[in-house]
Formats: C-alpha cells, sequence, structure tokens
C-alpha cells in the first residue's frame, strides 16, 4: 500500500523535468512532504499496519484521522490544500509548453489520487470497527503532534501560498545556480 | 458594506446552521425550529442581496489567495442573486416539510440529515455567488462533498454503492474535465473571474474554444448530462428530504447555474467560434432529454421516475446555454429560457418530491400503480402535485411554460428548428410519464385504506407543496421584471 502511493506522487513530481520547471516541482515536493507527514504520522500514531485497520479509525482516533485526512486530500490534490497548488502549477506549465501528455498525466494521477483517498476516507468515517483490531488503537501522543503540524500546514499552505511561492523561487533560483 | 455583511451571512448561516443542529439534536422541537430560523434567516438576506443587486450596489468578500491573481472570492450578481433567492424561499418550505416527514417517517439520524442538507444549501449558494472559475471549482467540490451523506444516510447496502457512484462521478468528472478547462482558460486569459462578456471573447482560436467548451459542459457532470448522469438514477434511494436537496435545490440547480456562468461569463453571448461543439452538444442534450423522459415513462418507482424527469428537464438548461453560443442572434433569449428554466424546474421539481414524500411517509406508497384515487384522500398534495407536473410538461401558465416558450423562440430564432422539435418532443415525453399519473391520481376512485395513520397528513407536510405550487404562479406576474433584473448580465457582452 505505501509503495505504490509514494511512487505515484512522486513520479508526478519529476514528469515534466525541465529545469525551469523547477520551481514547480518544489513546490509539489513540499506539498508531498506535508502530506506524507500527516499521512503516516497519523497512522503511526495508531499503529495502523493495513487498510483494514482503519476501519472506524475516526471513531477511535479522531485527531490522527484528521491528520489522515488531511494527507489524503492533500494528495488527492484538492483544492485549499497545498497539492492542489503543486497539481495547478505543473498542469499550467504542461499546458503553457503544450506538453498535452503531460498535463493528461498528471490529471490521470489527481484521478487515481481521488479514489485510492476516497477509499481512504470511507473506511475511516464510514465503516464500522474491525473488532479484531478495535482493542489497540491507543493513540502515541507524541507521534501525533508533528502529524497534525504537518496536516494544518497542508490545509494553511494551501490558503495562503504566498510565503511558499517566493521560498521555492528563492531554492530554484539557488539550485539552478548550483547545477549549471 | 451591509450586502457585504448579508452575502456572508447568506453563505455562512447555513453552516452555522449545520454546526447547531448537529450539536443540539435533541428536543427534536429545537432542532426543528434552528433548522427552520436560519433557513428563513438565509432567505430573508438573499431577498436583500437581490434588492441591492437590482440599485446597482456591488458586494465582494474574499477569503483566500491561494494562486497569483486568483481569488476565493464571492460576489453578488444578478443572475447568482436571482438563483439564490429563488433557491433559499424554497428551502425554507423544504425546512418545513423536512421537519414534518422525519418525524412521520421517524427517519434514523434526523439531526444529520437536516445538518447536510443546510450544508448543501450553502454550497449551492456559493456556486451561485463564486466570481471567478476558481471559487465556483472550490464550491462545486464542497457541494458534492456534502451532498455524498445525503445519498448514502440510510448506510445500508443500497444506499453505500450508490453514494459512491455519486462521489465518484461527481468528482471524476469536475476533476478530470472541469480543472484542466479552468487551467487552461487560466493559461489562455491569466485570470479567471467572471465577467459580463466573456473572459474568452476575443483570445481563442476556433479549435480551441471547441475544446474547451466540451472540457467545460461535460465537466459540470451535476446537470446530468450523459454519458456523465448515473449519480442523478443512483442518488434516487435516499430519504425524500435528501431527494429534494440533490435535485430540486442544489446539486442539480447548481449544475444548471454552473453552465450558465460558464456560457455568459466565460465564453460571452458574443462568441461564436464554438458554434461546432456547441451543436454537437445540443445534439446530445437534445437527444438524451428524450431519451431521459422514455426511461422514465418505463419506471414504476415515483422516485426513479421523477430522477429521470428531472434529468430531462436538467438538460433543457444546458440546451439554452448553449443555444446562445451556437452563433445566432437570439443569444440573450437562450440564456434568458435556461435561467427560466433553472427557476422553475427547482419550483416544480421541489413540489414533486414533497408531495411524494408526503405521501410515502402518510400512506407509505412509492410505486406509480399505487397512486390512484390518493388525490382523494389528499387533496392539497396532489392539487400540488398536479400544477407541478403541468409546470414540467410546459403547460401554460405555470413558470415551466414561460422558460419552453423561450428555449422553443432561441432555438428557432437561432436557425436550429431540429433543436427546438428535440425540445418539444421531450416536453410531449414528459407528458406521457407525468400527466395520466396526476390525472389518475385526482380522478380515479380513492382507496380505502390509504393512511397508515387516522389522522392523515399534518399541515407541516401539506403547506409546503401548495405553497411551492404556488410559487410556478409567480412568474405570471413577474417575468417582465425578471428580464429586466438579468439583461446587464448578456446585454453588455451583446453590445461589444
Amino acid at each position: 500500500m505505501r509503495a505504490c502511493r509514494k511512487r505515484g506522487a512522486c513520479c508526478s513530481v519529476w514528469r515534466s523535468a525541465r529545469p525551469r520547471d523547477l520551481r514547480r516541482r518544489l513546490i509539489q515536493l513540499v506539498a508531498l512532504a506535508a502530506a506524507a507527514i500527516a499521512f503516516y504520522g497519523g497512522a503511526a500514531a495508531g499503529r495502523v499496519q493495513t487498510l483494514a485497520m482503519l476501519d472506524g479509525y475516526g471513531q477511535r482516533a479522531p485527531l490522527a484521522s484528521a491528520a489522515i485526512t488531511a494527507g489524503a486530500l492533500s494528495l488527492m490534490g484538492a483544492p485549499l490544500t497545498i497539492g492542489f497548488l503543486g497539481r495547478w502549477r505543473l498542469v499550467e506549465a504542461g499546458v503553457g509548453a503544450g506538453w498535452w501528455w503531460a498535463a493528461g498525466l498528471v490529471i490521470i494521477a489527481s484521478l487515481a489520487g481521488v479514489f485510492y483517498g476516497g477509499r481512504l476516507i470511507e473506511r475511516m468515517y464510514f465503516r464500522r470497527a474491525n473488532t479484531a483490531y478495535a482493542g489497540d488503537g491507543g493513540v502515541w501522543r507524541v507521534m501525533l503532534a508533528p502529524a497534525l503540524l504537518a496536516a494544518i500546514a497542508t490545509i494553511g499552505l494551501g490558503f495562503a501560498p504566498g510565503f511558499l511561492l517566493r521560498a521555492a523561487s528563492a531554492a530554484s533560483g539557488m539550485l539552478t545556480g548550483i547545477v549549471t | 458594506v451591509n450586502a457585504e455583511i448579508a452575502l456572508f451571512c447568506v453563505l455562512g448561516a447555513p453552516v452555522l446552521q449545520a454546526a447547531l443542529i448537529m450539536l443540539l439534536p435533541k428536543p427534536p422541537g429545537l432542532r426543528d425550529l434552528i433548522h427552520i430560523g436560519f433557513s428563513l434567516f438565509a432567505a430573508v438576506c438573499a431577498a436583500y442581496l437581490a434588492n441591492a443587486v437590482a440599485h446597482g450596489e456591488t458586494a465582494r468578500i474574499v477569503l483566500a489567495r491561494p494562486l497569483p491573481n486568483v481569488d476565493l472570492a464571492f460576489a453578488i450578481d444578478p443572475l447568482g442573486a436571482m438563483m439564490v433567492v429563488v433557491l433559499t424561499g424554497l428551502a425554507v418550505l423544504h425546512a418545513v416539510h423536512a421537519a414534518g416527514v422525519v418525524r412521520a417517517k421517524q427517519e434514523k439520524a434526523p439531526a444529520r440529515l437536516l445538518a447536510f442538507i443546510a450544508l448543501s444549501m450553502a454550497g449551492v449558494c456559493a456556486v451561485a455567488f463564486s466570481a471567478n472559475l476558481f471559487s465556483f471549482f472550490v464550491a462545486y467540490q464542497a457541494l458534492a462533498l456534502t451532498a455524498f451523506p445525503l445519498v448514502a444516510h440510510r448506510g445500508d447496502e443500497e444506499a453505500r454503492p450508490a453514494a459512491r457512484a455519486f462521489l465518484a462521478m461527481l468528482l471524476a468528472s469536475s476533476i478530470g474535465l472541469l480543472l484542466p478547462a479552468m487551467i487552461w482558460t487560466y493559461a489562455i486569459a491569466g485570470a479567471l473571474d467572471f465577467q459580463a462578456g466573456g473572459v474568452l471573447a476575443g483570445r481563442v482560436d476556433a479549435l480551441t474554444a471547441n475544446i474547451l467548451l466540451v472540457l467545460f459542459v461535460l465537466g459540470i457532470a451535476m446537470t446530468a448530462i450523459p454519458p456523465m448522469h448515473a449519480w442523478l438514477p443512483a442518488s434516487s434511494s435516499g430519504p425524500f428530504p435528501a431527494l429534494v436537496a440533490i435535485q430540486a435545490l442544489a446539486v442539480v440547480p447548481a449544475g444548471g447555474i454552473g453552465v450558465l456562468k460558464v456560457a455568459t461569463f466565460v465564453f460571452g453571448p458574443a462568441m461564436a467560434e464554438a458554434a461546432i461543439a456547441a451543436q454537437a452538444l445540443i445534439v446530445l442534450v437534445g437527444v438524451g432529454m428524450i431519451v431521459a423522459a422514455l426511461i422514465a415513462l418505463s419506471k414504476q418507482d415515483i422516485r426513479e421516475r421523477l430522477a429521470y424527469s428531472c434529468m430531462a428537464q436538467s438538460l433543457a438548461v444546458v440546451m439554452g446555454a448553449l443555444l446562445a453560443l451556437a452563433g445566432g442572434e437570439f443569444a440573450a433569449a437562450a440564456l434568458f429560457a435556461a435561467a427560466l428554466q433553472i427557476v422553475s424546474l427547482a419550483c416544480a421539481s421541489a413540489t414533486l418530491l414533497m408531495a411524494a414524500g408526503t405521501t410515502a411517509a402518510i400512506t407509505g406508497r412509492t410505486k406509480v400503480a399505487d397512486y390512484a384515487g390518493l388525490g382523494r384522500v389528499m387533496p392539497w398534495t396532489f392539487a400540488g402535485f398536479a400544477i407541478a407536473s403541468a409546470s414540467m410538461i410546459g403547460m401554460p401558465p405555470f413558470a415551466g411554460a414561460w422558460a419552453k416558450l423561450w428555449l422553443i423562440t432561441a432555438a428557432a430564432g437561432s436557425g436550429l428548428v431540429w433543436a427546438a422539435v428535440l425540445a418539444s418532443v421531450a416536453a410531449i415525453l414528459t407528458f406521457t410519464h407525468l400527466g395520466p399519473l396526476a390525472a389518475n391520481a385526482l380522478a380515479a376512485r380513492a382507496p380505502t385504506d390509504a393512511f397508515k395513520r387516522p389522522d392523515g397528513a399534518s399541515i407541516l407536510l401539506a403547506a409546503p407543496v401548495i405553497l411551492a405550487a404556488a410559487a410556478t404562479l409567480l412568474l405570471l406576474v413577474l417575468a417582465d421584471s425578471v428580464a429586466f433584473f438579468l439583461a446587464p448580465i448578456w446585454s453588455q457582452g451583446l453590445v461589444q
């Protein structure tokens, strides 16, 4: 489960691999990092190992589930999350450069994200807890803190990304300076 | 400033309403009072906004700026204000009716049902007042997400796959088609703001315009345009209050408003480049209307029949919006027809579904064949049902007639006589699936054991139906002022 999710996400980062699109890819990387921390942190805090363990997680561990939901929404590219900004930039770059296939692939990756992210959220909130796992759902609170911070960043940066955009252009300026 | 506060209230009050209902689910009296009271408050704010628009005031609220040149912003314009007045007004009647239905049927988790009805009203108001394509997209997706629990409400083996199909189809089409169209528009125009005359006017070549139109129209799947229509019949298994919210007040009207906004503010009525795609899509929706009306005739469950009937009416909205882009001189008439069609669909569909909901709650009957003679024991409910059927069919003097008249006039005037014929055939087929049903309910012999309980329908269940039916008569006196009210949004595009 984890491997395939990670691969799908990374592909969309490196898809339009051209130097001047570095800024866009950096944004997408930050987006992915924030989403992934929220996502795995939330899951690890409740020691979730298989998808079936997420059944009814929303009632057992509401905060951890909220972090996972924020991460999943961002990976899906839902609007007003940082993931949306990354997707938008990639598609815009693809359309602007006439790379229709690249824009199409990003959209398809988003659609795939909707399906796996949607299933995850459905499991957490719309299914009853599996009795086999319901007992050991104790949440590890220290682990939860970074996950929640990342979840807040995922949403907060989606609303006001000005800071991130500036940081990304500075960083891409530095990096392209090193490369060339 | 007052208009801005009112705009904020229209968008925010339903959210507060939902939170309060969830926090105070008991006693039921308080819960229903909150639901009805807040709905009334939203309707009053909407009326204030319409008045402000009529006096030339503007209001705009910006919530966030997620992209350069793109705000999450909401603003008032004549089209949005008119739709919100109609929808929030009907929502008050529906709030009363929903309170009656959850009592009579003892629906489980009534607070959740009412809360998500309130949230979906916030969604459709946000769609109607969205100031740019991005805000529209956000509001559209939020609406799809808040309507999902309405479809999934019963949580059984029937409801869960239906809800999944509902959400998958609406989200997939909006992300797969609407999102690329929006980003493409942004790449061409550098902005996404809705403006009279069209963002794209004079900026695109014919090929791009045609592709963009197809992406936009198919991407806004809330209009139930084939082949993206499966969510509508799938959702028809939900409880009746949820069906009214989906088909009459929130989801389907949001689709119509979206297509109308795209035609008016993104392409603009003077746009002739997209004529080929517009005509091809008119064929699609025209044939879709006829097929949907035929399928409705074959359905014996009243909920399924009304879902397909609603689909046929909703496609008429799309036809009106597309006729404006087909390159004729009747663009303004076509857009006016589409706007009237949204209003008449909302009134008639809300009436029909509320009448069917009353019938199901009081008599337990949902099959078409079981409706015979019920009008004799439930005269008010079935008077409303008959009036709304007449409006759906397009019989004067009810609202649907004026919408149909303008639509056919615009089609014939644009030289697309075949489109006028398709719309007329769909109207005749609508008669075959609603007319005999209503007549039979009123005229056949009364069944002896109609009611589950001896006292029949309470005032909560009967009054909203007849009042909503009466609303279809309002256009008879208001059509002129509505045309005058809406005129600024498309006359500007035509003068240029």
